[in-house]
């Protein structure tokens, strides 16, 4: 159930555990780390069913969760692009958490795409391909992001953009196409418009993509497409993304026009901020460290006229519930 | 017969020798050589994991972790891979400290425990029954018998460890000292430099090289079942001072990528890394640098060393100091785990976990970490010639008020 109470201190609702039709931005530094938030909406999403839109006759009472199953109401799907930690990471810290990953992954509710093993340019020169197992594995992934193959020719601006495009839209492809699989429910077995779940797209760390390379540009409109797709299915796309200070003063490749050139680590951060709708912002405690209390967490929603709310100890009372 | 059974050591899934399960979350560990670092990262290094090392300024402190880090990989019959641009890798390996405990050696397990055996039986003096079957309190004999190494073995700094236990370690090099050959020189140098061919940026014929390492040495926990070794063993990886100027780039992001390979790398392979980074090289006037964080978000632990000798701050106040250095961990290891298991585990009260500070030392013999506290003020020489005046503040009560009025007063009676 993921932590109780940093879902009544998010406030999006007891049933609404991922804000529907929306982007969600978290945003971290090194010191406080946020991919708890992570874990906490990847088990709450699979956890419980949102209510339909569309159907209006199935009451969202808990008593009647197999009885809407089967009558073929969406169930949720999580998409998750692991480009930090691998598929074991995930599985382990949500059993703890009380959900078990491998029979949701069997039913097409959790894809969980490996960002880690072969993303890396350099990655070509493995010989063992973690897909050779994956027929005795069943922790393998549901899908690996190919090396991403940098032009030789990193001077000029518009090879660095063109090529991170075509991998970016490869990408998509694969992504768009996880959404589309029909049938998640076991009893349903239909394809149906109705069985196809609103999914839920999780980027773990955003961050990965700069940091290999690729031109933001190319990642912005690469999010931007994702968003889209979500939103027309009814869904949520969450970015995790790292905001330490010293960051936002890197330029990329263009030192001479300061930090807000396009192609600067704070512009990105601030396009990313943008394209949200809510945005949470964990931070270490700006008077020092303490004891029990790891960080505070920054809650914004970008709709609501900048209402920001100050929760300092949301992230001690769900680590403490751990 | 009770349901309850002790656990033994043939139920459990056979660990790498010197390695360890983490009590927290059930991790493999294995040891840095400093049983203080390895308290303050959780009870050591989680198998699989990258440990960067910011080196400090103007001191070679890091170098001694990356050395314990090396010898405790000798000591516990591990494989190393040692890498470095600015000098010959070997080096790193011949000045390692050795270890005063004897580690076993496959020759001497091999007679010595029957003769011990018959000996002990002689002089055994009977307490219990029920305490015969218990492993003596003589580490060696145990360790003996049993076979296994210990997690942590205790070095001296000033003892190099022996040649001839370095012939016998396997130990494998990545030179980068030499300038990159060109398409023609790798052609002419054949053999094992094939698989270089025609790499132009260190970072990327490095991890070529530890691929090269971890999938055909046995490593890699990907390879097919019918490969795979009957008992693992560790590889250590030691790269000595990444990106500094003598790493030769293709693209700025050179580092940031090999960094995620490796990760992808480790994470699926019985390896652990430990990287010292001269991150002050990249350190601007005021702040930290950008591109060094990036890099610290791609590594799994993150340790900073800060020398009073290079740093502005400290250097004048740091005369009457007893340790050498502050001592900052900036990310806990967190693999397969929510929160990192040095906060439930640790000993030594961090800088993470409390406001304390922590501080490293080198003696002659050994290099430890601690918790940071100034010394009294004055110097401790000054406290001690006046044991009259302390023994009289630590009287209790009316004694004390009366021993200082009469000190008072045969002051003024002069």
């Amino acid at each position: 159930m993921g932590f109780p109470t940093l879902s009544t201190a998010l406030g999006f609702g007891p049933p609404y555990h991922l804000p529907t039709q929306g982007t969600l931005l978290i945003t971290d530094t090194l010191t406080s780390d946020a991919s708890f938030l992570i874990h906490h909406i990847v088990t709450n999403a699979l956890q419980t069913p949102p209510p339909a839109p569309h159907s209006p006759e199935s009451p969202p009472s808990a008593g009647t969760m197999p009885t809407t199953a089967a009558m073929g109401v969406a169930k949720p799907r999580v998409i998750m692009v692991g480009l930090a930690h691998i598929f074991n990471h995930y599985l382990l810290i949500s059993r703890k958490l009380g959900l078990n990953l491998l029979p949701q992954r069997e039913q097409r509710q959790y894809i969980y795409i490996d960002g880690v093993s072969l993303t890396s340019p350099f990655a070509k020169h493995r010989r063992f391909h973690p897909a050779d197992r994956s027929s005795q594995n069943p922790t393998a992934p549901d899908y690996y992001c190919p090396p991403f193959d940098p032009p030789t020719d990193c001077s000029h601006h518009a090879t660095a953009y063109t090529s991170s495009q075509r991998y970016l839209t490869d990408l998509l492809h694969i992504i768009v196409g996880f959404m589309d699989i029909g049938g998640v429910g076991v009893g349903t077995g239909g394809s149906g418009d109705q069985s196809t779940p609103s999914p839920s797209l999780i980027f773990d760390d955003i961050a990965v993509l700069w940091n290999l390379g690729m031109h933001p540009s190319a990642i912005l409109e690469f999010l931007q497409a994702c968003k889209f797709h979500v939103e027309s299915r009814n869904g949520s796309l969450t970015l995790l993304a790292h905001t330490d200070r010293c960051l936002s003063g890197q330029a990329q490749k263009a030192d001479d026009e300061g930090p807000l050139a396009t192609g600067g680590y704070e512009y990105f951060v601030k396009s990313l901020m943008y394209l949200a709708s809510y945005i949470l912002q964990a931070e270490s405690l700006p008077s020092g460290h303490s004891r029990d209390v790891h960080g505070q967490l920054l809650h914004a929603l970008r709709g609501n006229s900048g209402n920001m709310m100050e929760r300092p100890n949301a992230r001690s009372s769900c680590l403490a519930s751990n | 017969m009770s349901s309850f059974r002790k656990r033994t050591a043939a139920i459990q899934p056979k660990l790498p020798a010197g390695a360890k399960l983490s009590p927290h979350n059930g991790q493999v560990l294995v040891s840095s050589g400093i049983p203080s670092l390895d308290d303050l990262l959780g009870g050591g290094l989680p198998v699989g994991s990258v440990v960067l090392v910011l080196s400090d300024r103007y001191t070679d402190y890091s170098n001694i972790l990356l050395r314990y880090f090396v010898a405790q990989g000798l000591a516990s019959g591990h494989q190393l891979h040692l890498a470095s641009a600015d000098m010959d890798p070997q080096k790193i390996i011949q000045r390692a400290p050795s270890w005063t405990t004897t580690s076993p050696t496959p020759n001497t397990s091999a007679d010595s425990p029957a003769v011990q055996k018959t000996t002990e039986a002689l002089d055994k003096l009977k307490i219990a029954w029920r305490y015969q079957n218990l492993p003596t309190g003589d580490q060696d004999t145990a360790r003996r018998t049993t076979g296994t190494t210990p997690f942590c073995e205790k070095f001296d700094l000033m003892v190099p460890v022996k040649p001839r236990i370095i012939d016998q370690a396997t130990v494998s090099y990545t030179d980068l000292t030499q300038p990159r050959n060109t398409s023609e020189d790798a052609n002419e140098d054949g053999n094992d430099k094939d698989r270089n061919q025609g790499i132009t940026d260190d970072y990327e014929a490095l991890f070529a090289e530890l691929a090269h390492a971890i999938e055909d040495g046995g490593f890699s926990s990907l390879a097919p079942a019918a490969k795979a070794p009957a008992e693992r063993n560790i590889l250590r990886i030691g790269i000595h001072d990444l990106a500094s100027p003598y790493w030769q780039a293709q693209s700025d992001e050179s580092c940031a990528r090999f960094l995620h390979a490796l990760r992808g790398l480790l994470r699926f392979s019985f390896g652990v890394c430990m990287i010292t980074l001269p991150a002050h090289l990249y350190q601007t006037e005021s702040e930290r640098p950008g591109a060094v964080r990036r890099w610290e978000q791609l590594c799994d632990a993150v340790v900073e060393l800060e020398s009073f000798n290079g740093s502005r701050n400290t250097k004048a106040t740091a005369g009457g100091l007893d340790c050498n250095g502050f001592f900052y961990i900036h990310k806990q290891p967190q693999l397969n785990s929510l929160v990192p298991s040095s906060s439930k585990l640790v000993t030594v009260s961090g800088n993470q976990l409390s406001a304390n500070n922590l501080a490293f030392k080198q003696k002659r013999h050994k290099f430890y970490i601690e918790t940071f506290y100034l010394p009294p003020e004055g110097g401790v020489s000054e406290r001690r010639v006046e044991p009259r005046s302390s023994s009289s503040s630590s009287a209790a009560g009316k004694t004390s008020k009366t021993a200082s009025s009469g000190r008072a007063c045969s002051s003024l009676d002069f």
